[in-house]
């Protein structure tokens, strides 16, 4: 079971990318993964599917890094910065997981300000930066 | 009381002073004082008969006329046993009994209780209404006289009534269940994980150097049972951010949440508005990193219509994720810190906050009257105050549009074990 506020979240995600599903999980913890997200030049696809956790607990604790395609390399073929393959916990998915603390540490996020639409968004600025 | 009374040939009497509380219609009279007839205070006494001689029952009389109590006037049927019932000569006897007591102590209603060897009947004196007969166990009348006195029988049933879960049983957990124990809480679900460790001793209230290594709940129950032998306690040895331990503190009346980790406090958070189960946080900071000692606490009541600790910005949700990962998650972080840094923790301290917890409690079981519902504890001035609590009416833990109220129909913000 899901908390209707994770569902509810989670359906502006949909507004903004109707493929997007949300999947529970095992633990408590659910995930969300929106295929075909478009990436900017420097990587070394032109598209990638992204997965991320929610937490248990969620909204209380924000979720924390993302996975990308496996194969996901920048321009060059180097492997992006803090960055390297792992199988997503609960699932049979193997993505690129990016180990960034991407809400600059959590520090700033405010479970009654920001949603899953935030973290998307982090998860796309970071992308925009191809390193 | 019939046991005090009752002799297998002749009838014997009491005469008890009771007082009299109103609850809605009905009038609730809690025995006070009991009389009993001595055989030379007796004009008439035999199997089927007993005559109290009325100077016996004078300075009874005047007592509640003084103090505003009900007479009961009680006697025995020594030939009864599970069937008793008043005789003729009750009903008639009773007449002017009734006229001398309504115009003694006027208001309020005197009843008259036969006992039969092993029932009773009880009625308005000099009326057929029936008047039903339960028994609080001694000790609700004697030990717990001085608490009864500030707030009321209703009160004191109320706390023996509850089941209370208790969450976290160090610093202020210890002192908190010690305290409910004292109070007359009879009924206890204690959760805690951890043993007790010998730098736990200097605060975890009822542990002995012999504690050590024993389950921190294990010892809260010795505790409690030594004050109240007849306490119903079970210890769950477990964490609360656990969805088992979780789901057994939905059973509780009333949770204390005494513990500093800040997952366990989302979860109670949650748990308080979801369920509709009032609960009451409690923290205390003591900070000696500076140059000088700083101490403070808080107490925060979590309720329908009370903002959350959410809303106060009171947890930190970084702090929530990493202790809500199990251990082998925590290891693959890289990103978490290691061991956290040891906190100084002082017992007068800790005790401080929690009997401004416990003292809040009563007001919102009891009706004391002490209406704060977050509480501010500046050790260093020593003050302690009510703080005005902002809601926010968006809340995600609180609001409208949150699980509150919800019970089962939300899953709470547990790790579960799938
Ligand atoms: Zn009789
Ligand atoms: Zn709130």
């Amino acid at each position: 079971m899901l908390s209707s506020v994770t569902e509810r979240q989670f359906e502006r995600v949909k507004e903004r990318y109707p493929e997007g599903t949300l999947q529970g999980l095992p633990s408590g913890a659910a995930l969300v993964s929106i295929p075909g997200i478009a990436l900017p030049p420097g990587w070394s696809a032109a598209s990638t599917n992204v997965h991320f956790l929610v937490p248990v607990g969620y909204p209380g604790p924000p979720p924390d890094c993302f996975w990308a395609d496996q194969t996901l390399r920048l321009a060059g073929g180097g492997q992006p910065q803090a960055s390297n393959i792992q199988q997503i916990p609960e699932t049979v998915i193997v993505g690129l997981w990016f180990s960034w603390h991407v809400v600059d540490g959590q520090s700033n996020w405010s479970p009654n300000r920001d949603d899953l639409m935030t973290f998307v968004s982090i998860v796309i600025d970071r992308l925009r930066r191809p390193q | 009381m019939r046991d005090d009374i009752w002799h297998e040939g002749l009838e014997t009497a009491a005469i008890l002073l009771c007082d009299p509380k109103r609850s809605g219609d009905d009038w609730r009279l809690v025995v006070r004082e009991m009389h009993v007839v001595p055989p030379a205070a007796c004009l008439v006494r035999t199997a089927t008969a007993v005559v109290v001689d009325p100077a016996f029952g004078l300075p009874i009389e005047k007592k509640g006329r003084v103090e505003g109590l009900s007479l009961v006037y009680c006697h025995t049927h020594p030939h009864q046993t599970k069937h008793v019932v008043f005789s003729h000569i009750d009903d008639h006897a009773e007449i002017e009994l009734a006229k001398y007591a309504e115009a003694r102590i006027p208001g309020i209603p005197h009843c008259a209780l036969v006992f039969g060897s092993e029932a009773e009947t009880a009625r308005r004196l000099g009326t057929e209404e029936t008047v039903k007969v339960t028994d609080i166990p001694h000790e609700t009348a004697s030990t717990y006289d001085r608490q009864i006195r500030a707030f009321g029988e209703d009160g004191q049933s109320a706390l023996a009534r509850l089941r209370l879960g208790v969450v976290g049983l160090g610093g202020t957990g210890s002192v908190v269940v010690q305290q409910l124990a004292h109070l007359g809480v009879a009924d206890f679900l204690l959760i805690d994980p951890d043993a007790v460790e010998t730098t736990n001793l200097n605060r975890t209230v009822g542990s002995t150097p012999k504690s050590v290594g024993e389950p921190k709940v294990s010892v809260a129950a010795r505790m409690i049972r030594s004050v109240r032998p007849d306490a119903r306690i079970e210890e769950i040895e477990g964490d609360v951010v656990d969805e088992g331990p979780a789901k057994r503190l939905t059973e509780c009346d009333f949770v204390f949440c005494c513990t500093d980790s800040h997952a366990s406090r989302h979860v109670i958070n949650q748990l308080a508005y979801q369920y509709g189960i009032p609960a009451i946080d409690m923290g205390v900071v003591v900070d000696a990193s500076g140059s000088t000692v700083t101490f403070a606490g808080h107490v925060k009541a979590l309720e329908d219509g009370e903002a959350c600790l959410w809303c106060l910005n009171h947890l930190d949700p970084k702090q929530i994720r990493e202790e809500m990962m199990t251990p082998d998650q925590r290891k693959a972080d890289p990103y978490v810190v290691g061991a956290r840094v040891v906190q100084p923790s002082i017992i007068s301290i800790n005790s401080t906050v929690a009997s401004a917890a416990v003292t809040m409690f009563l007001s919102m079981v009891t009706g004391l009257d002490a209406p704060a519902r977050f509480l501010v504890y500046d050790g260093n001035r020593q003050r302690l105050s009510g703080v005005v609590a902002e809601r926010n009416p968006t809340c995600n833990f609180c609001g409208p549009d949150s699980p509150a109220g919800r019970k089962d129909l939300e899953p709470l913000p547990v790790r579960r074990h799938g």
